[in-house]
C-alpha cells in the first residue's frame, strides 16, 4: 500500500489494470476531494454528491481496461466521469422531483464519448478552449461559465444575473453551439444550424 | 419553458438546446420526458448529446482556472466515514483489498502541507488584491460581474481566515512533527551508535574467529599426526606381539627341549654315576651284603624289609622297603638311620635319614661316604626321628642290621 501511493496516476491505472483492487484505494483517497467538490456543486446535496463519487471511482474501476495513458490523463478522466455523473444525478433527481411517482432511469452509466476524442493533449485541449472561450459574448461565457464551473441551474443564473430564464437558456446553448463549433475538428459540426431538420 | 417557435428556430435547433441542457442535468419537467423520447428516435440528436456531452464533461472542466478548482476541493469536506463506505460499497461490487486499505492516507507528504497552505494564502491574497484593483479600475463593469466578483471576494476572505486557522493548525503540527523529527533523530543516532559498536565487536569477532580456526587447523594437523603416529605404533605392537608369541612359542619349545634334555642329562648322569657306583660296589673287596627285615615286639616277621651295601672304610647304602611312610610324614618326622660303633655300641652315631629312591616301588635310600666311621661301624638301625634330627634316637627301633664280617670278598 506504501509502496502504492508513490507510484503516479498513470501507474496506479496500470496497477488497477492488473486486477489490484489497492490501487484503486489509492486513487480514491488522491481525488475523492476532487470528484466530490464537482459532484456537490452540481447536484447540492451532500449524500448525493458522496454516492456520486463513490459511484464515478467504481466506473473507473469497471471502465479501466479501456484507459489508454496515451490518450490523457487520469485526472482529466476522473473529471470527465464526475461531470457526467454528477450532470445525470440533478437530471435524475430533477425528473423525480416532477415525476413523484415514476422511476426514472438515470442515465448512460459511461460518459457519453471517451476522453480525448479530439486527439488533443490535456494542455492543448485545454489552450483551445480557453480561446474559443474568448471568442464568446460576455453573456454566453459568463451563463457557461457559472453553470459549468459553478453548476448552477439556469433559474439561479437567471436570479444572479436578472436576466429572463429564456435568456440565460438561449446564451447557453448558443454559447455552447458556438463552442463545439470552434473546437470540434469535424467540418460538418461546424454549423448545426445549417443542417436542417431531425431525421 | 421552450419556446422555440418563437425564437425562429428549427426544430431540430429545439431538440439541439434540449440536448445542451438535458446533458448538463439541466432539464426538468415534460421537457426531460421529451428529450429522452426523441433521443431515442433521432439519431443525429444523439450524436449532438454525445458531442455535447464531451464539450461539457471533458473539454470545459479542462479550462476552468486550476486555482477555481483547487479552492472548490480544499474547501470540500468528505462526510464521516465516507471511505470507509467507499471501500464496503467497493468489495460488494467485486473488488478485492488488502488489509492495509483499512488505513486511511494523508492526503500528501506532511512537510509539504504547511508550505502549501502558506502559498495558497499568499496566492488568495495576490487574488484577491488584484480583484479590487481589478473592481476599481473598472467601475462600469456589468452588475452581474460587480456581483460575481463581490461574492468571489467574499468567499475568498472566509477561505483566507479558514486557512488562517489551518495554517495556526499546520504549525502546531509542524512543532509537533518537528519534535517526532528530533526523538527519531535521536533514535537513529543510537542505532547509528549500536550499528557501530555491532560493526566492531563483529570485526574483532571475525579476527578471533580467523585466529581459532587457525589453531583449530594446527590442532587437528597435530591430531592427524598423532594418529598417524599412533596407527604406526598399534602396527608396531601387534608386529612385536606377534614376534613376541612367536618367541615365547619358541621358548617355549627351546625350554621344552631343554627340560628334556637337562632330564636326559640328569639321568644319563644318575645312570652314569650309579653305574659308577654299582660297578664300583660290584668290583669292591671287603663287602657286606645284608637283608635286614624288621620285626614287631613279638617277634614275628613285619612289613618292611631292607639291604645294605658296606664297603669297608669306604661306602655304605641302605636300602629299605616298604616302609610305613604315613606314619612319620603326617607328624614331621623321618627315618634316621643309626650307627652302632664296635667300641662304643650304646652311642649310636647318626648316619642320616633315609629320602624316597624309587616311590612306586616303595623304596627309599641312604648313601653314606665317611670312611674313618665306616671303618668303626659294627651295625645300622632305623628309627623314627623328628626331621631337624637329633642326637640320640628316641624311636622304636627298626631294620636292625649287624653287619658282622665282610661275607664279599
Amino acid at each position: 500500500m506504501a509502496q502504492l501511493k508513490r507510484l503516479t496516476d498513470e501507474q496506479l491505472m496500470t496497477h488497477l489494470q492488473e486486477g489490484q483492487g489497492d490501487a484503486l484505494a489509492v486513487l480514491f483517497d488522491r481525488y475523492q476531494k476532487l470528484v466530490l467538490s464537482i459532484a456537490l456543486r452540481i447536484v447540492r446535496d451532500p449524500g448525493e454528491a458522496e454516492d456520486v463519487t463513490q459511484t464515478v471511482f467504481l466506473d473507473i474501476y469497471r471502465a479501466v481496461a479501456q484507459f489508454d495513458s496515451h490518450k490523457g490523463n487520469t485526472k482529466v478522466w476522473l473529471m470527465q466521469y464526475a461531470y457526467h455523473r454528477a450532470f445525470n444525478r440533478r437530471q435524475h433527481l430533477q425528473g423525480r422531483e416532477f415525476y413523484k411517482n415514476t422511476e426514472l432511469e438515470e442515465g448512460d452509466t459511461q460518459p457519453a464519448v471517451a476522453h480525448a476524442t479530439l486527439g488533443l493533449s490535456s494542455p492543448e485541449t485545454k489552450e483551445l478552449v480557453r480561446q474559443s472561450m474568448a471568442a464568446l459574448s460576455d453573456e454566453q461565457k459568463s451563463v457557461i461559465e457559472m453553470a459549468c464551473y459553478e453548476g448552477l441551474s439556469m433559474r439561479e443564473i437567471a436570479e444572479r444575473t436578472g436576466d429572463s430564464f429564456a435568456s440565460v437558456r438561449h446564451h447557453y446553448y448558443r454559447g455552447l453551439q458556438k463552442l463545439r463549433s470552434l473546437i470540434s475538428s469535424d467540418p460538418d459540426k461546424k454549423s448545426t444550424a445549417q443542417r436542417g431538420k431531425c431525421a | 419553458m421552450p419556446e422555440p417557435q418563437q425564437r425562429g428556430t428549427t426544430e431540430h435547433e429545439h431538440y439541439e438546446a434540449l440536448c445542451a441542457l438535458a446533458v448538463g442535468g439541466l432539464l426538468e419537467g415534460e421537457e426531460l420526458v421529451d428529450s429522452q423520447a426523441h433521443l431515442k428516435d433521432c439519431g443525429e440528436c444523439r450524436s449532438d448529446y454525445l458531442d455535447l456531452s464531451r464539450l461539457i464533461t471533458l473539454e470545459l472542466p479542462q479550462a476552468q482556472g486550476a486555482f477555481q478548482q483547487k479552492l472548490a476541493e480544499m474547501r470540500t469536506n468528505p462526510l464521516p466515514g465516507s471511505r470507509q463506505s467507499f471501500l464496503r460499497r467497493a468489495r460488494a461490487e467485486g473488488v478485492v483489498f488488502s488489509p492495509e486499505v483499512e488505513t486511511p492516507a494523508r492526503s500528501g507528504p506532511w512537510y509539504l502541507r504547511p508550505i502549501a497552505g502558506l502559498i495558497f494564502v499568499a496566492a488568495l491574497i495576490v487574488i484577491a488584491v488584484s480583484l479590487k484593483v481589478h473592481h476599481v479600475e473598472a467601475p462600469d463593469t456589468a452588475r452581474a460581474k460587480d456581483a460575481a466578483v463581490t461574492q468571489n471576494i467574499a468567499e475568498l476572505e472566509r477561505a483566507n481566515s479558514e486557512l488562517t486557522a489551518n495554517l495556526s493548525k499546520l504549525k502546531q503540527s509542524l512543532a509537533m512533527d518537528q519534535h517526532e523529527i528530533q526523538n527519531l533523530r535521536s533514535q537513529l543516532g543510537n542505532a547509528a551508535t549500536t550499528a557501530e559498536n555491532l560493526r566492531r565487536n563483529g570485526e574483532q569477532s571475525s579476527s578471533h574467529t580467523v585466529q581459532l580456526l587457525d589453531e583449530s587447523r594446527n590442532q587437528e594437523k597435530l591430531l592427524a599426526e598423532a594418529r598417524d603416529e599412533a596407527a604406526r605404533s598399534s602396527q608396531l605392537r601387534i608386529n612385536d606381539e606377534a614376534s613376541l608369541v612367536e618367541q615365547q612359542a619358541r621358548i617355549t619349545e627351546l625350554s621344552n627341549k631343554l627340560r628334556i634334555a637337562s632330564a636326559t642329562v640328569d639321568q644319563e648322569r644318575q645312570l652314569a654315576a650309579a653305574g659308577k657306583d654299582v660297578q664300583e660296589l660290584m668290583a669292591s673287596r671287603q663287602l657286606h651284603v645284608i637283608d635286614v627285615r624288621d620285626t614287631d615286639p613279638n617277634g614275628d616277621p613285619g612289613k618292611a624289609f631292607g639291604r645294605v651295601f658296606l664297603t669297608e672304610g669306604k661306602l655304605l647304602t641302605f636300602y629299605a622297603f616298604d616302609l610305613n611312610e604315613g606314619s612319620v610324614l603326617n607328624t614331621k618326622r623321618g627315618f634316621q638311620v643309626w650307627a652302632v660303633p664296635e667300641t662304643a655300641k650304646d652311642s649310636p652315631h647318626s648316619l642320616g635319614f633315609l629320602h624316597v629312591d624309587a616311590k612306586a616301588q616303595g623304596r627309599w635310600v641312604l648313601t653314606v661316604e665317611k670312611p674313618e666311621l665306616l671303618k668303626q661301624i659294627g651295625a645300622v638301625f632305623v628309627t623314627a626321628e623328628p626331621t631337624d634330627g637329633d642326637k640320640q634316637p628316641t624311636g622304636q627301633k627298626m631294620l636292625y642290621a649287624y653287619l658282622g664280617e665282610a661275607n664279599h670278598r
